[in-house]
């Protein structure tokens, strides 16, 4: 029997299934999750080898693909309920950080934050100082620079910014220093859990690199949440 | 930050494409306004023309020819009227004018009407503004010319400049360089007593002279070939000298109107006689505007389909650009946009560029204009005023929106289509 999940959760998987439609030539790639809970400000990292499902496991938690079977709760809202906006919810309850950013080229280190605001909770007079203040603590002083003009680590920090600038309940970094020399991966690493830490958000790590493996105290492998679920 | 930042950020993202695509809409949406705009500046030009005047007389063989001669110069009128017909046509209705005309004589090139002095003071060469001189006077005794202002302009001829007229209208030069045609009557010499201001009209590009002037010119060639030599006078022209060519006729009105209620019935009694050619000038050029029609209705349908191209140019440039779009719509997907409220920013920005496009396209229209006119104002002494319709201006930049907007269907639908997963990451 699953464990119950706990009042401050900030994802709650149970039973998930998820297969790729098959075009009949070979066995299509299928994903289970017994069971997978993660806390509010909590953090966890999840290695798994290329190809197993990484990425796949991210967009069921962001809602962007939609299982077969089970539940996936964000601040213990059913994701996949149909009352659910999952476009809202996303918006409201989680912060990206990608491999490459993803950063929106033409736009400030503040407006790529406030883009971020319009699909968030928060009162449109908060945005402002809420970005701005933000970048502060992150070190960029020039928030109305375009990110192409940013440096590479500068723009990772804006990157950071930008999914905790809504005050998720949970941040999802997909290798957020696959881009990054090991020093400046390091200080990127240090600077998202501080900051995930300070808003109070669950940070879930999918990365397949080996160094950051001591950093974190909860290291779960893809595979094995297929049979054995992880709360904590 | 707004759906609509997204739209202006985006756009300049893609500046050079948005620049190019919004010029095109402009070029076809201020094609299609410079058209609509002259259409009718153009008939309302041509109508200047026919002054106060309710009919004109004359010998051609149409209305709208006796107009295009009698009153836009074209040619000098086949065929001169008699005078027993001028004088029975004085004495058919009490008239409010009726002034003789006489075409046929030119100088270098530019028509010289020979005419009472009634034709300054009655007759006005359009409505509600009568003739008024520039410098000098009307001409008020024989040998003496009023210039018309562009051709005063052309010409360079000065107040109280000699010159002697050409029989015909060919551009002989007296006393000048090159070849003349016609026969010069070099035995009068006519002297500049008066340039007009400029009416607009075509009778700015024409030379006035009194009718007996010209009896006295045409009369000392009949006495040439009759081998009588000497000037002519007044006292030596016979009936058959006094030559007309049109009456300008107008029927009384009530003060502040120029209606007379009388008109019709007068021109059915005029029409009956077959010696003479009875025109209404304003109807004749609303005949002539109406075969002019087809052409100006070609011209507007190839400016419709220069608009339909710039919006096809919109939808292959949006379509070209979605390759590099793909990845911004994916993180605005990821950041919580759901997919009709990216189909709606994408279909925006459409719209945005036919909107930047139309209203290029009205200043481009507008400025045009004003260069045109005052092109042709200074050059033809035609006065054009644009009809800036506020109305068309606004359909027409509508139109252009909507089309733009229906070709960035094709981009937002692809926008709404665009997988997350793909784009942000290879599936794992």
């Amino acid at each position: 029997m699953a464990p119950a999940a706990s009042a401050q959760s900030a994802l709650s998987i149970r039973d998930l299934a998820f297969a790729y439609p098959s075009d009949g030539r070979e066995v299509p790639f299928q994903l289970t999750i017994k069971h997978f809970e993660l806390a509010r400000a909590s953090e966890c990292l999840l290695v798994g080898r290329s190809g197993g499902g990484k990425s796949t496991f991210l967009q069921l938690v962001a809602g962007l693909l939609e299982p077969q079977q089970g539940t996936v709760k964000l601040d213990d809202i059913d994701l996949f309920a149909r009352s659910t906006n999952r476009d809202l919810l996303r918006g409201a309850k989680l912060g990206f950080v990608f491999q490459t950013f993803n950063l929106l080229q033409g736009f400030s280190a503040l407006e790529n934050l406030m883009v971020a605001l319009m699909f968030s909770t928060l009162p449109k007079s908060e945005w402002h100082a809420r970005g701005i203040s933000l970048l502060a603590a992150l070190g960029i002083d020039k928030p109305n620079t375009r990110v192409e003009e940013l440096s590479v680590g500068q723009q990772q920090r804006v990157a950071i910014a930008r999914a905790l600038v809504c005050k998720p309940a949970l941040v999802l970094a997909d290798e957020p220093t696959a881009s990054l020399d090991p020093e400046n991966a390091k200080i990127a690493m240090e600077l998202l859990r501080e900051h995930c830490r300070v808003e109070g958000a669950a940070l879930l790590v999918v990365s397949h690199d080996p160094s950051l493996v001591p950093l974190f105290a909860r290291v779960e492998k893809l595979q094995s949440l297929a049979t054995a679920g992880g709360a904590r | 930050m707004t759906d609509f930042t997204i739209v202006l950020r985006s756009l300049r993202v893609r500046l050079f494409s948005t620049i190019v695509t919004a010029l095109l809409v402009a070029t076809s949406a201020g094609l299609l306004l410079t058209i609509l705009s002259l259409r009718s500046a153009g008939k309302a030009a041509f109508e200047r023309g026919s002054g106060n005047a309710h009919l004109l007389v004359s010998a051609d063989q149409s209305p709208l020819v006796a107009v295009l001669n009698g009153l836009f110069y074209a040619n000098p009128p086949r065929a001169p009227l008699s005078q027993a017909k001028v004088s029975e046509i004085r004495r058919l209705f009490p008239w409010d004018f009726m002034v003789e005309t006489q075409l046929g004589d030119s100088y270098r090139g530019f028509p010289v009407l020979a005419t009472t002095p009634e034709f300054f003071t009655k007759f006005e060469p359009v409505v509600g503004e009568p003739w008024a001189p520039a410098s000098g006077k009307f001409f008020d005794g024989n040998m003496q010319v009023v210039l018309g202002a562009a051709c005063a302009r052309e010409t360079g001829l000065r107040m109280g400049a000699k010159l002697v007229l050409t029989h015909g209208s060919g551009a002989s030069r007296e006393g000048g360089e090159g070849e003349e045609h016609g026969h010069v009557h070099r035995e009068y010499e006519f002297e500049v007593v008066g340039i007009l201001k400029p009416t607009g009209s075509p009778h700015d590009r024409a030379l006035f002279v009194s009718l007996e002037s010209s009896w006295i010119l045409h009369a000392h060639d009949r006495r040439e070939r009759e081998g009588l030599e000497g000037k002519v006078t007044a006292a030596d022209l016979l009936e058959d000298d006094r030559k007309v060519t049109g009456m300008l006729l107008r029927l009384p009105t009530r003060s502040g109107s120029n209606v007379s209620s009388a008109l019709q019935q007068v021109f059915d009694t005029l029409r009956r006689d077959t010696s003479i050619t009875v025109a209404q000038p304003a109807d004749q050029i609303d005949k002539l505007f109406n075969i002019v029609a087809n052409v100006d209705g070609i011209f507007i349908a190839l400016a419709i389909v220069t608009l339909f191209s710039s919006a096809v140019a919109i939808l292959l440039s949006m379509v070209n650009s979605m390759a590099q779009r793909r990845r911004q719509i994916a993180v605005l997907r990821v950041l919580g946009a759901s997919q009709s409220r990216v189909f709606g920013i994408v279909l925006t920005e459409a719209a945005v560029i036919g909107l930047l496009g139309s209203v290029a396209g009205i200043l481009v229209s507008v400025i045009a204009l004003t260069i045109a006119t005052a092109w042709l104002r200074e050059s033809l002494g035609l006065i054009i005023a644009p009809d800036f319709d506020p109305r068309a201006s606004v359909i027409v930049a509508a139109g252009a929106v909507a089309l733009s907007a229906l070709a960035g269907l094709v981009p937002a639908v692809m926008a709404y289509r665009t997988s997350v997963s793909t784009q942000l990451r290879p599936l794992g």
